[in-house]
């Protein structure tokens, strides 16, 4: 059994224009260990189907479907209950490290609490954990550094006791939603060799969100794609990479600059992301998308598998995707 | 600390200075007093007579020296005497007694109030509770001083006192407190979410049982306690004074002064901390919002402490530190309140030594005065200062 | 650029399906949506209106004496009651209002200008400016404004009204400096700035065409809290005896000639009360609704 099943997940906001359909019939399972990476761009419901896991989005948004943790059903639990996973079972880590720790409590203290949140422990052995996490993320004098203010440390370190303070009950499942996103390049590796070193260390499981392909490649096992929503193809990292189903994904893969399109015209998906509010029936890439027929304008394509079970898309040429050169459809000479 | 503040003197100490000139312009500015006035419009007035009351109030000399004259012996703590040859210094030492008190209280009270129902406001946005408040808030906001006063003094007492002597609880009255509490528990409990996956309809039942019970216990007590007794054992003097802070030749023990003192202070002390309560509580409710939407504290609930833990550990501790500042800063309207509240409730304090020293145009009770409000404040901020640096680590003094 | 014969319809009307707005709609209609502040706008301007124009067709103006109802409660000829001496209740709340307004706009016009100026100078330029303006505002502050209001006010015990708004506007300007000035320096950096700069903007543009419009909406905000905060410092000064003097009447001087005739003619106290609360909660809720409207955070969903 999946150690993190999600079935139809579907996330609504009221807001004041109308309800956002943020999250629509999103499915997808995670095993224990392996790193699932989920690519999207900004708006495409990767960070908000992440905080339905964890239970952190606000009062009034309306979930529906289902998310199993080990069997446990995670939808409709009361909040009180909800603590039990969170920080425990389930971590998260977000994006900007500047602003993601409280300024007035030291980073001991900090870590300390997440110990005590859910042990029932000493402070001197909280404390002595605070050190020993640090030093898991390879924060340089732990014991006296667990002293000092978030102030007192740069992004990227701030990152990695984020990190620390999330993996400090042995979670399962570690949620990580873009958490290099907002450092330097150098910076960046650091924290991914951090959360390698974690993954093969203690075997977690790791949630990697991002919109940058190069990261997911380095790290992840499986990919998921999302879309406007909804997850438009799922499958093993190989396969996504060099054989994309979803004319999404290629458009997207297809973007990447590199050394074959130096001196010509990058590609891109003319068009923008479709607003979440009053969807419309049919494919919601369809008015981007160089395959279009008319079937996509009315039927929402489902996600599903073709031959490979592991790899699946939403699409519903993607059986005649693998014989055409789809990446040339999206080439500037064609669309310009 | 230490090197804080003797770093912090370096700038406080030419601020003041400058304040003193400021002073010393303002105040030379007002003319001539009132005493000397009134002697020029009097018939048999002679050159003479006004010259020496114009050397007694200090005035016949030119500004420089004057003001030097004063500077140099105020340092030294000789505020000189006043338009009735008081000596200003141990006057003004009883007066601050007098109205710091009323400070004090009317500041710890105001702010534990403005905080609380700034925090509950904001987490629980939107809410009767919210809008009750906010509402309150922005009444008292709109009050001047003197409405707010007079009022209280009106209601609050003279058609209060009347009541107490013989408190009874009519049926009327009963009933409208019942439907009260009822309606109060009703509402707090009531939440206007969109999209509440459980609906608790009994959480609505039970607040308004809770309030209903509340409104009948209190009632209750009150009848058994108090009904138809009349407190002091007739005593005929009102249960809540509207002059003065304190009964005149009163003697008693040390219960008994405190008593007193707070009877005296209930009614001006309350116009003053509803005025205060309404800034500090939209403030902090402002803070709340803000922090509790802050990254750090979705960090603290990702880490899966108590909704409780997060409020007031993260929420509150950090709402709190600008809250500081504010508090500080406010000295000056607290006081502006103060010089007001005692006028009308015949305190004899700061306020009305100011009121006085304006109406007699007394030069040397108004220096007095200004300087030693100056002082305050710049005291009152630095220590707002020193306090920030306490709460906030990335402040940190050296 | 050629489109192909075959090429996929690129925008359709499924990527725009909510209308954009441009941001000063959004604002306005933040604004309407604001209940408070439009039903506060409204009585606001209906109570405006009203003691403008109708005293037009009132018969009794401010300081004309009825003699035949002398200290008479509210009745129908005296909506408001008289005084001791027969003159009109709602005459004089009327008037009083009118001069209260005035007052407010005045000072509210002054605070606004300075603060913003003083603000805006000392947090584009820095350095020394920005010193010796603090050092300034410092010591400004250092005395409540009330003490310094009434200190200046008595040395001229026969100005005419409107030296008091001119006075507070002199005094009263340093909350909206503050937020002007940190607001400068932070916007300084920018690189809409340095791009108008690289363009050969000199100083003075850049300041009122680029960094400033990004300030609307607290300095609106903090100009329409002023005119609450004058009022009420007026009737503190009133309260003095250093307000507006007779004859003419604020309702700041209607309040404290109100308290000290209480006991026996308490019809004279609350409406001149009963205006300045009105006033003073609906201009209140009114920047309250001002302040929502521009302000890009605020979201409505509970949290």
């Amino acid at each position: 059994m999946a150690l993190l099943e999600v079935k139809d997940l579907n996330v609504r906001f009221p807001t004041e224009d109308g309800v956002v359909h943020a999250v629509r019939d999103v499915s997808f399972t995670v095993d224990r260990g392996e790193v699932l990476g989920i690519v999207g761009e900004s708006g495409s419901g990767k960070s908000v189907t992440n905080l339905a896991i964890m239970g952190l989005l606000p009062r009034s948004t309306r979930i529906d479907g289902s998310i199993l943790y080990d069997g446990e059903e995670l939808v409709g639990l009361p909040r009180k209950r909800q603590t039990k996973f969170r920080g425990n079972e389930i971590g998260m880590i977000f994006q900007d490290p500047m602003t993601s720790l409280n300024p007035v409590y030291t980073v001991g203290w900090q870590i300390a609490e997440a110990v005590r949140a859910h042990n029932r422990v000493s402070r001197k052995q909280a404390h002595d954990r605070s050190v020993e996490l640090l030093e898991l993320v390879g924060i340089p004098q732990a014991s006296e550094r667990v002293h000092s203010f978030p102030h007192e440390f740069s992004g990227g370190m701030r990152q990695r006791v984020i990190i620390a303070m999330s993996m400090a009950n042995n979670p399962q499942v570690l949620i990580a939603d873009e958490p290099t996103t907002a450092l330097d390049v150098t910076v960046q590796a650091q924290i991914l060799e951090t959360l390698v070193d974690i993954q093969k260390k203690t075997n977690i499981a790791i949630i990697l969100i991002t919109h940058d392909l190069g990261v997911v490649a380095g790290m992840a096992d499986r990919v998921m794609v999302m879309y406007a929503g909804a997850a438009v193809e799922i499958g093993p990292v190989d396969d996504i990479y060099y054989h994309p189903k979803m004319p999404y994904t290629i458009g997207l893969l297809g973007a990447i600059p590199s050394e074959a399109s130096d001196g010509k015209k990058l590609r891109q998906i003319r068009g923008a992301t479709p607003s979440l509010i009053n969807m419309k029936p049919g494919c919601p890439f369809s008015p981007r998308c160089p395959l279009i027929i008319d079937q996509c304008r009315t039927e929402t394509p489902r996600l599903e598998a073709l031959d490979d079970p592991a790899h699946l898309a939403s699409c519903h040429r993607q059986a005649e995707i693998s014989s055409i050169d789809v990446r040339s459809l999206f080439a500037p000479e064609v669309i310009a | 600390m230490f090197r804080f503040i003797v770093r912090r003197l370096f700038v406080v100490i030419p601020l003041l200075f400058a304040s003193s000139i400021l002073t010393f312009l303002l105040v030379t500015n007002i003319g001539t007093p009132k005493k000397i006035e009134d002697a020029i419009a009097r018939p048999n007035a002679s050159q003479q007579q006004i010259d020496s009351l114009r050397r007694q109030f200090g005035i016949d000399k030119p500004p420089l020296e004057r003001y030097t004259d004063w500077f140099s012996k105020f340092v030294k703590g000789d505020w000189g005497t006043n338009y009735s040859g008081a000596e200003i210094r141990p006057l003004m030492w009883q007066r601050i007694q007098v109205t710091l008190r009323l400070l004090i209280a009317a500041s710890i009270m105001s702010v534990v109030l403005g905080v609380l129902v700034g925090i509950i406001g904001a987490i629980r946005q939107y809410t009767a509770f919210d809008y009750f408040t906010t509402f309150l808030a922005f009444m008292f906001f709109s009050i001047p001083a003197a409405v707010l006063a007079g009022f209280l003094k009106e209601y609050g007492a003279i058609k209060l006192n009347p009541w107490l002597r013989e408190p009874s609880m009519g049926t009327g009255v009963t009933i409208v407190i019942a439907a009260f509490g009822l309606l109060a528990g009703f509402l707090i409990m009531r939440n206007r979410y969109k999209y509440e996956r459980v609906r608790p309809r009994n959480r609505y039942v039970v607040g308004a049982a809770a309030g209903l019970g509340l409104a009948a216990g209190a009632m209750l007590v009150f009848e058994m306690v108090w009904g138809g007794n009349t407190y002091r054992a007739g005593n005929p003097k009102p249960l809540i004074p509207t002059v003065g802070q304190t009964t005149p030749g009163f003697e008693g023990n040390f219960v008994e002064t405190v008593q007193d003192y707070f009877w005296h202070m209930l009614l001006p002390s309350t116009a003053l901390i509803l005025i205060g309560f309404a800034g500090y509580s939209r403030y902090m409710r402002a803070s709340m919002l803000d922090v509790m939407s802050s990254d750090y504290v979705r960090t603290a609930r990702a880490k899966g402490i108590s909704e409780a833990r997060v409020t007031l550990l993260h929420g509150v501790r950090n709402a709190l530190i600008p809250l500081i500042t504010i508090v500080a800063l406010d000295f000056g309207a607290l006081l502006s309140g103060a010089i007001i509240t005692e006028t009308i409730f015949g305190w004899s304090g700061m306020g009305r030594f100011f009121v006085e020293a304006l109406a007699e145009k007394d030069p040397r009770s108004l220096l007095a005065f200004v300087m030693i409000t100056a002082v305050s404040v710049v005291v009152f901020n630095l220590i707002a200062d020193i306090i920030y640096a306490q709460l906030d680590p990335r402040i940190r003094l050296d | 650029m050629t489109e192909p014969a075959d090429s996929t319809v690129i925008v359709d009307d499924r990527e725009f399906s909510v209308a954009a707005r441009s941001q000063w709609r959004t604002i306005i209609r933040r604004f309407l949506r604001h209940r408070p502040a439009m039903i506060s706008l409204f009585v606001l301007t209906t109570i405006t209106l009203f003691v403008f124009i109708f005293p037009i067709f009132w018969e009794w103006p401010f300081t004309k004496r009825d003699k035949t109802s002398l200290s008479s409660s509210p009745s129908w000829d005296h909506p408001f009651g008289t005084d001791e001496l027969g003159k009109d209740g709602l005459g004089r709340v009327m008037r009083g209002t009118q001069r209260s307004l005035e007052i407010a706009a005045i000072a509210a016009f002054l605070i606004t200008t300075i603060g913003v100026f003083l603000g805006a100078i000392a947090g584009y330029f820095r350095g020394w400016i920005d010193s010796i303006l603090m050092r300034f505002t410092d010591l400004v502050l250092t005395l409540p404004l009330l003490v310094i209001v009434a200190v200046v006010s008595v040395g001229y015990p026969g100005a005419p009204w409107y030296t008091i708004p001119i006075i507070l506007g002199l005094v009263a300007w340093t909350g909206l400096a503050r937020i002007v000035r940190a607001e400068f320096m932070s916007l300084r950096e920018k690189e809409f700035v340095e791009a108008a700069r690289a363009v050969g903007a000199r100083d003075r543009r850049i300041i009122f065409r680029h960094i400033l419009p990004n300030l609307a909406g607290p300095i609106i905000v903090a100009a329409t809290l002023s005119i609450a905060g004058t009022i009420i410092t007026e009737t503190a000064l009133s309260f003095l005896g250093l307000g507006v003097r007779a004859p003419d009447v604020s309702l700041g001087f209607l309040i404290q000639s109100g308290l000290t005739a209480f006991k026996t003619r308490p019809w004279l106290f609350w409406f001149p009360s009963a205006a300045i609360v009105i006033i003073c909660l609906c201009v209140n809720f009114v920047g309250d609704g001002l302040r929502d409207a521009f302000d890009p955070k605020q979201n409505r969903i509970k949290a």
